[in-house]
């Protein structure tokens, strides 16, 4: 009897980890095992076509050092970096917030624009990244676009939205600072949703009380709200910086796939499949891994310590 | 020196100003999609029109229908092989102990965050060595890869939350694993299935970047390469009637998916963020 009964836990354990086998076995064979393929890659001059395609050869560390001193590649890197930092860490990150607690206001409690902001909000968020980036694409269109349409109509002369050689400021491009405003309209919500449900968990009796003491709104949001939602913080970033470092569609379709420096993950794109050099792609993509690794590592450190 | 009512007033004013020039902000690219798609004229730039489905017609015949057809089909396929194989082994990981399966989470977790760029060229290899290119399953392979985490995740979370006691008197009254789930723990998951479907269907309908590598064939495009390519005109431009309605057939199934099935998308979501 008592031998039955370990058969059958056996076989339960069994049945078990034949239902785990399938999902982990699709991943494996996908995704994880392209990973040292990939680095292994990055030390050849492997291509798609020509000569390298078949009689390629091991060049050791050679990529890498083409890496530092290609500067289109650190073009590329230096055009992510401004455009996660401003469009998602100040951008998405504190309108996100700023939109959740302007609706948690009391004076926004039942109101009908709330529901329409809402909903406005999810849908630039559900909205696939194609269609968000050329509804901006029109919008941003130099002669007949609406937003240089309002800005003649208040006597600005017209702009050149997606012009990648002019400078709004020194190292940032027209080009830049229109993907940048595009992508905070498409990327807050998540942010906004993230934080309404953090300001919920909020007790009411915190804010009465403070109403008490005659808080003033700021006093409240810098005493009550921020500490609350704290916490919350760290993954919100870090899902925000993962959004946009290596930002492909909405990037590619706003620009046309013409400006190839526009961030790292286009431009080693355009090095694999457009120049068909797959090594040194390869070799990109494993900077852009180490940076991703990297920052997981600073935000556990954040989460740990906050 | 003001009032206190008068100083609540202006709050409040100031309070909706701005809720109604972010709504603004939010409202006007949509606004301008929906007015483009129907807007008869080869440049559909605001001005007085009378509606027409002009351009829903240049769609018809810039393929859009085979295009729909074979986003359905990648999109569907992604979802049920995603959600089955995620199901299962979500279950199996909630309700199997063994040493290592916070790690392999962990893991599972972290590879999330490894962008398709990051891997996309040994996959490219990897499907012409097996002869994947120009198929749906190069597609549908990657974006299966792509959501089995997430779904893990999701669905792990929920088959943990069934009660153990519920499972052992199933057991005691001579229910097998596989009836279990069948009966009892499948059906209690549901709000975790319907998460997990639609987030499924919608990476794969909503991707550009794979299809447009691992597909050169105008008859395999899904609609995401199919209506870019076909509003393409040279110098980086697009033929904007064109694009909108096409944006608009391609908008449409996310967002009645979306109205349909929100409750359980937020609830899903809102889970997620405080456990994580």
């Amino acid at each position: 009897m008592a031998k039955l009964k370990l058969t059958s836990a056996l076989r339960d354990k069994l049945i078990l980890a034949s239902f785990i086998l399938p999902a982990l076995a699709i991943f494996i064979a996908f995704k994880l095992a392209l990973m040292p393929y990939a680095l292994y890659m990055s030390f050849t001059d492997m291509a798609f076509l020509g000569e390298k395609a078949v009689n390629w050869g091991f060049t050791g560390v050679d990529n890498y050092y083409k890496i530092i001193t290609d500067l289109k590649f650190l073009e590329s890197i230096k055009n992510s970096l401004i455009y996660t930092a401003i469009c998602a860490m100040l951008g998405q990150f504190w309108l996100g917030l700023f939109i959740a607690v302007l609706l948690s206001s009391k004076a926004m409690r039942k109101s009908k624009l709330k529901t329409a902001l809402i909903m406005v909000a999810i849908a630039s968020w559900i909205l696939p990244e194609s269609v968000a980036s050329f509804e901006w694409f029109a919008l941003y269109d130099r002669r007949y676009g609406l937003i240089n349409a309002i800005l003649k109509s208040i006597g600005i002369a017209r702009i050149t939205w997606l012009d990648v050689r002019r400078e709004v400021l020194p190292g940032l491009p027209y080009a830049l600072l229109s993907l940048i405003i595009a992508n905070i309209w498409k990327g807050s919500t998540f942010s906004m949703i993230n934080f309404s449900s953090a300001i919920e968990t909020i007790p009411e009796d915190l804010y009465e009380a403070a109403e008490i003491d005659g808080a003033s709104g700021w006093q409240k949001f810098r005493y009550i709200t921020l500490p609350m939602v704290k916490r919350f913080m760290p993954l919100i970033l870090i899902v925000l910086f993962m959004g946009s470092f290596t930002h492909f569609t909405f990037v590619f379709i706003l620009t046309g796939g013409m400006w190839h420096e526009a961030n790292v993950a286009i431009y080693s794109w355009a090095t694999a499949f457009k120049y068909y050099e797959i090594g040194y792609g390869c070799a990109m993509s494993m900077i852009v891994i180490m940076i991703y690794i990297i920052t997981g590592q600073l935000q556990q450190k954040f989460t740990a310590g906050g | 020196m003001i009032s206190p009512r008068a100083k609540k007033a202006i709050g409040k004013l100031q309070a909706y100003m701005a809720v109604v020039i972010i709504a603004i902000y939010f409202a006007v690219p949509h606004i301008w999609l929906i007015q483009a798609a129907f807007n008869p004229k080869p440049k559909p730039y605001i001005s007085a029109f009378t509606p027409g489905l002009v351009h829903f017609r240049s769609v018809m015949e810039a393929h859009g229908l085979e295009y729909t057809k074979n986003s359905l089909i990648m999109a569907v396929f992604t979802m049920v092989i995603s959600v089955a194989v995620s199901s299962l082994a979500g279950y199996g990981l909630a309700k199997l102990e063994f040493p290592g399966r916070n790690l392999l989470m962990l893991i599972l977790m972290i590879s999330t965050a490894i962008p398709v760029i990051g891997y996309i060229v040994p996959y490219y290899r990897m499907m012409i060595t097996l002869d994947l290119i120009n198929t749906y399953w190069g597609c549908i392979l990657l974006f299966v890869t792509g959501t089995i985490p997430f779904n893990i995740w999701v669905m792990k979370s929920f088959f943990e939350t069934i009660p153990k006691e519920l499972e052992e008197a199933a057991i005691i009254d001579g229910c097998g694993r596989l009836k279990l789930f069948t009966h009892i723990t499948f059906p209690l998951t549901l709000p975790g299935l319907i998460l997990t479907s639609l987030n499924s269907f919608g990476h794969a309908w909503g991707d550009f970047l794979a299809p447009m590598l691992l597909v050169t064939r105008r008859e395999l495009y899904p609609l995401s390469v199919g209506m870019v390519y076909e509003s393409q005109t040279p110098h980086g431009f697009y033929d904007l009637g064109l694009f909108s309605a096409f944006s608009i057939l391609y908008s449409a199934p996310i967002v009645i998916l979306y109205v349909l099935l929100r409750a359980y998308l937020l609830k899903g979501m809102v889970a997620g963020a405080i456990k994580g």
